[in-house]
């Protein structure tokens, strides 16, 4: 198949709506593309797949970039991926630089996004022919090795991180059973006989949860952007040629592995981008003081983790990140099945994601150049208005979503416990992967040991699943591994911040 | 001036009630919940073809139990270890910060309920009055926030999305 990136006309009004969506919320402290997309996926019932697509791809991109502009003009990270951006980027912010450091941010997340593309478009369709090959015991090792993975997503507690996907897994199986039709913990509930309903469920853990959450937490100081000064962005290309090429070619392929790799995201990406970047440098000891570096490193390795996140979710159905589970529970509603299947589809759907994907790149390097001023003030509207919006508007997408009562109620319900879930030091994402994986872990291992006969070397008869497998035992055993050297790393990371 | 100011992360090895280490109270939920679990999987009719759909859930049972465990294990190891915190440095949260969520989520529980019998429009005014009011004191936002929500969600969904909101007691 050769990729047609060339995006339709009527589609780019959604893809710039998507993009303006996720610069505003990614730009504003403690809302992230999760949210904005967990919210939208409502509104998408209206639409058909194709603008559904390019509006989530938009908000996507201009999250994970917006998230940057808080971090250099409040030094508040709009999104956790932006806390490493934060250090260098506000330090230059200080100096009266913040739009040049805005404009550097600009250009590393088109070069970091555009490097993440093409590697979607040169690796997703060759790995989508591979997972054409796989049987059930191979897909079964598949979900195994994506769910350990996410589990691992809190290092300090493997044990929290996998009880979070338990709890995912133990969702799924709430309706009538997919291979006989047997009700499982439906409590006598009509609404539960085809299972939990997605959409409630990201919405009261990423809505309603973070509302609980920000109602009980301080009022940013959002004070400390008085003093800083726009300043020119004469100096760019100054800053650009500063950076030098070896930042611009490194990050972005560091962020595009570490996005392909289920559950390490963007965070971990600049994180690792940024140590790179000054392990390699001639000046580690100017890191902090605001250098050019110090931005592109973790930009463009964010950036790019976009375009690696996208890798696994087109090719096998398992998403990369956070947004791209959140992205998953939209195509699954509107009944595209990622896999080989949506690469063999005759509607275009991939070229039409790959085709918003590198124009959103466009967009945000567009928009971050001219609209500067204008993002930076979005970073100063009051809690006090964006919170009770958030919250109605958790509740209403929630009703709209299913037109019943029992729908709000579950949101409110998951809400609560996501909330709690956060207080206790549980992590959110593998309830949602644990709840979209789940059927798919539970059909394929069923399938595989009744076309077995009940015989459970099944999954080690094939090469490849051998291989998924110890990948999947090899995750949790490098967490550990790296807690043991935590506190190394730990300091290094304390240090830095 | 705004209400919940100055708050500090809750202690991550104590419950911000009772003092009780926090990943003991989470470990025993999780066991519990895991035996209630189990105890339903076991429940499920029994199939010729096995495993049949009582598998999963008892696995998923054992493997959150162990889990539990061990969470609640590594919660009694960590209290016997617990020291007080430094001197001049509280790592508790102040009544107003912890009141926040809770306030936040009673009001949120409320609206779920009376969203239908109220409607749209009173139950979202009064929901975002009550939300207003716990991030600020100023009264411009406390009045004009609640109204600005509601006529931007109803002009959204309704009228440009087209979506039938209850009208209850304004029907």
């Amino acid at each position: 198949m050769t990729p047609d990136l060339v995006l339709a006309p009527g589609m780019v009004p959604y893809l710039v709506g998507g993009v303006l969506l996720g610069i505003v919320v990614g730009a504003v402290p403690g809302l992230t593309a999760t949210l904005a997309i967990s919210l939208l996926l409502p509104l998408t019932f209206t639409l058909p797949a194709a603008p559904a697509i390019v509006m989530m791809t938009g908000i996507f991109t201009g999250g994970i970039y917006g998230g940057s502009i808080a971090a250099i003009t409040l030094r508040i990270p709009g999104a956790p991926a932006s806390a490493m951006t934060m250090l260098d980027g506000h330090a230059m912010a200080q100096q009266g630089r913040a739009g040049s450091a805005i404009a550097l941010a600009t250009t590393s997340s088109f070069v970091g996004g555009i490097a993440g593309g093409v590697a979607l478009v040169l690796f997703a369709p060759q790995l989508a022919r591979v997972a054409l090959e796989f049987q059930s015991p191979e897909m079964f090792a598949l979900v195994v090795l994506a769910l350990t993975a996410v589990a691992t997503i809190t290092p300090e507690s493997l044990a929290k991180g996998a009880a979070a996907t338990v709890i995912g897994l133990m969702l799924a199986t709430v309706g009538i059973d997919h291979l006989v039709p047997v009700p499982r913990f439906t409590f006598g509930s009509v609404n539960l006989l085809v299972g939990v309903p997605l959409i409630p469920v990201v919405i009261g853990l990423f809505a309603v949860t973070e509302l609980l959450q920000q109602s009980g937490e301080a009022d940013r100081d959002v004070g400390s952007a008085t003093g800083i000064a726009l300043g020119s962005t004469a100096a760019w290309w100054a800053d650009v040629r500063a950076a030098g090429w070896p930042t611009f070619v490194k990050s972005p392929v560091i962020g595009t592995l570490v996005g392909a790799l289920p559950g390490a995201g963007a965070a971990m990406a600049a994180f690792l981008s940024y140590s790179e970047a000054r392990r390699s440098s001639k000046h580690p000891e100017r890191f902090g003081t605001g250098i050019p570096e110090g931005i592109v490193a973790p930009e463009a390795a964010n950036n790019a983790m976009t375009g690696g996140a996208f890798i696994p979710l087109l090719a096998f159905g398992i998403p990369g990140d956070a947004v791209t589970a959140v992205i998953l529970g939209g195509l699954v509603i509107h009944g595209i099945t990622p896999g080989p299947q949506l690469f063999a589809g005759a509607d275009g759907l991939v070229n039409v994601l790959f085709g918003a994907y590198f124009l959103s790149y466009v967009l945000i390097l567009v928009f971050g150049l001219l609209l500067t001023p204008v993002f930076s003030r979005i970073t100063r509207v009051p809690r006090a208005v964006l919170f009770p919006l958030i919250g109605s508007l958790a509740v209403v997408a929630a009703y709209t979503s299913e037109g019943t009562a029992f729908a709000i109620y579950l949101t409110v319900g998951v809400g609560v416990l996501g909330y709690l879930m956060r207080r206790f030091g549980y992590p959110l994402i593998p309830v949602l992967l644990g709840l979209i994986l789940g059927p798919m872990l539970e059909s394929n291992f069923r399938r595989s040991m009744i076309l077995s006969e009940g015989d459970p070397t099944v999954f080690v008869r094939s090469p490849v699943a051998v291989v998924i497998l110890l990948a999947a035992v090899a995750f949790p055993a490098w967490t550990l591994w790296r807690r043991v050297g935590g506190e190394e790393i730990q300091q290094e990371q304390a240090s830095a911040l | 001036m705004d209400r919940l100011r100055n708050s500090s992360e809750p202690s991550s090895a104590t419950s911000p009630r009772a003092g009780i280490p926090q990943d003991i109270v989470s470990g025993g939920v999780l066991l519990a919940a895991a035996v209630a679990y189990g105890v339903g999987g076991l429940e499920i009719p029994a199939q010729p073809a096995e495993p049949g759909p009582g598998f999963l859930p008892v696995i998923l049972a054992v493997l959150l139990g162990a889990l539990a465990l061990a969470v609640l294990v590594g919660g009694l190891r960590s209290s016997g270890r617990a020291e007080p915190p430094a001197a001049g440095k509280s790592s508790t949260t102040s009544p107003a910060e912890a009141r926040g969520p809770w306030l936040a989520g009673l009001a949120t529980i409320l609206y779920a309920a009376l969203f239908q019998p109220l409607g749209f429009a009173l139950s979202t005014l009064v929901y975002s009055a009550v939300l207003t009011g716990l991030f600020t004191d100023e009264w411009k936002h406390r009045l004009g926030v609640p109204v600005l929500v509601t006529a931007a969600l109803y002009l959204f969904f309704s009228v440009a999305l087209g979506v039938r909101l209850p009208p209850g007691l304004l029907r």
